[in-house]
């Protein structure tokens, strides 16, 4: 059965060995909120990395601050980081994130169905 | 992409590289609901305006007191209505109006929708018979439309006999202290902790610095060096001489400069040079050993295989077998 997370600013669950990750419409995301729904998601790694599928979909603002924790301390426990964006703005998202963060292999998808049927490939 | 709204948004996009091609990192352009390219357009300024304006303001240094001052950008008085009375020049000129417009207008006029709501609850909700102050995040929005968002500190007097209330809107911007020798700073920081044991100590041969001066003096010893190396090398006490300088100054700058002392300098050199003769003369090893400067065979050929890993002779056939004499 899988358990579903909800907090304030995202939703995330794992399934089949994938932790998926969708940021909430419209937010705005800053640093405590950053840290909060970061800190979240160890909980629910319990301390393993995985692959995650992030949608960032409407995802309206990230703070400067949120930007720095999230590529840095904030990309922990990630094996490879799949994002789901789809808009110009979100793309940009992507670029943006795709220079900062080195620690793990980012690809980014313009939708869920594509994004997982990548992440469901042989390995 | 023509409509009235995005025109309006490439003006705001326009007008904030202007500010920046003009050293204002200040302002940020307003964010909409948006999620198009001229939203990611918007999105990227406004990040590069965060990232230039941090990257003037500390470069990399430990922030050490004094580094940074505070100085006020702008000054608001206003009556306990919440229109202005006065304020301070730099005002207009950041906000972009003509001078004295602003007298008698209200304060939320200024602000940025959000930071206007704060405002007008602000004075709904604030006690207007004692002196009070906050610090609170508002949003300033110049004539063009761009935010200036900033820290502000707002006091409130009271009444006073005939004076009625005023409020004083300040808002700090912090800047680097130039009147910080950084360099001293750091330097002082890390004698302290060098002395309480928490960084290395500095080496001694780190603390000398060769000067132009030196170095010409030193290239004369090495020029004296080369042009003998047949001859035994003179005493430290004659090579400084020929330096102009002291011995102390001479061994530790020529090994600064060479990376090794004079003497082995000349061991170098001498060996450098009786390769090359055995490669490509046909001088005898006996020979070449006493050319370069070595008195016995023996002590050449254990020298050389200490160096080079061979013997003179070995090398020799080597040579003489890829370059056969000529008959």
């Amino acid at each position: 059965m899988k358990r579903i997370v909800e907090t304030e600013l995202a939703t995330m669950w794992l399934e089949d060995e994938i932790l998926f990750f969708i940021w909430k419409e419209g937010i705005s995301i800053d640093l405590s909120g950053a840290k909060k729904t970061v800190a979240r998601r160890m909980v629910l790694q319990q301390g393993k990395p995985y692959r995650i599928l992030c949608n960032i979909n409407g995802v309206r603002h990230i703070e400067n601050e949120a930007w720095h924790f999230l590529s840095g301390e904030g990309a922990e426990l990630v094996e490879e980081l799949v994002l789901v964006a789809a808009t110009p703005l979100e793309r940009v998202f992507f670029k943006y994130i795709s220079n900062r963060m080195r620690s793990a292999p980012i690809k980014m998808f313009p939708n869920m169905e594509t994004a997982r049927l990548y992440l469901s490939r042989p390995r | 992409m023509d409509n009235l709204e995005n025109k309006k948004r490439l003006e705001h996009i326009y007008n904030q590289l202007v500010h920046i091609a003009n050293g204002n990192f200040s302002y940020q352009i307003e964010r909409t609901d948006q999620n198009d390219a001229l939203e990611a357009l918007t999105f990227l300024v406004n990040s590069t305006t965060e990232e230039l304006r941090d990257a003037f303001l500390h470069q990399g240094f430990i922030k050490l007191h004094n580094s940074y001052e505070m100085v006020v950008q702008l000054y608001f008085e206003l009556d306990n209505k919440g229109q202005i009375l006065r304020t301070n020049p730099k005002v207009e000129a950041l906000l972009n109006f003509k001078e004295g417009t602003l007298n008698g207008c209200p304060f939320a006029q200024f602000l940025e929708k959000r930071s206007q709501r704060g405002w007008k609850k602000l004075l709904k909700a604030a006690p207007k018979d004692k002196i009070w102050e906050l610090t609170l995040e508002l949003s300033f929005s110049e004539r063009s439309g761009l935010l200036l968002p900033a820290h502000c500190h707002v006091i409130y007097f009271p009444e006073h006999r005939e004076k009625n209330g005023t409020f004083m809107v300040t808002c700090f911007e912090l800047v680097k202290y130039d009147g910080t020798d950084q360099g001293f700073l750091q330097k002082k920081l890390k004698k302290q902790l060098q002395a309480h044991g928490l960084l290395p100590r500095p080496e001694k041969t780190e603390t000398h610095i060769l000067h132009a001066m030196d170095m010409e003096n030193l290239r004369k010893a090495e020029r004296y060096i080369m042009d003998n190396l047949d001859m035994p090398l003179p005493s430290i006490r004659e090579l400084a001489h020929i330096c102009n300088t002291n011995e102390y100054k001479f061994k530790k700058g020529f090994k600064e400069l060479f990376g090794m002392t004079a003497f082995q300098y000349q061991k170098h050199e001498r060996l450098r040079k009786a390769h090359i003769l055995i490669e490509h003369s046909n001088k005898t090893i006996l020979a070449i050993a006493r050319t370069v400067g070595f008195k016995k065979g023996n002590h050449f050929t254990r020298e050389f295989k200490k160096r080079y890993g061979y013997t003179p002779s070995q090398l020799r056939k080597r040579s003489k077998k890829s370059f056969p004499e000529p008959k």
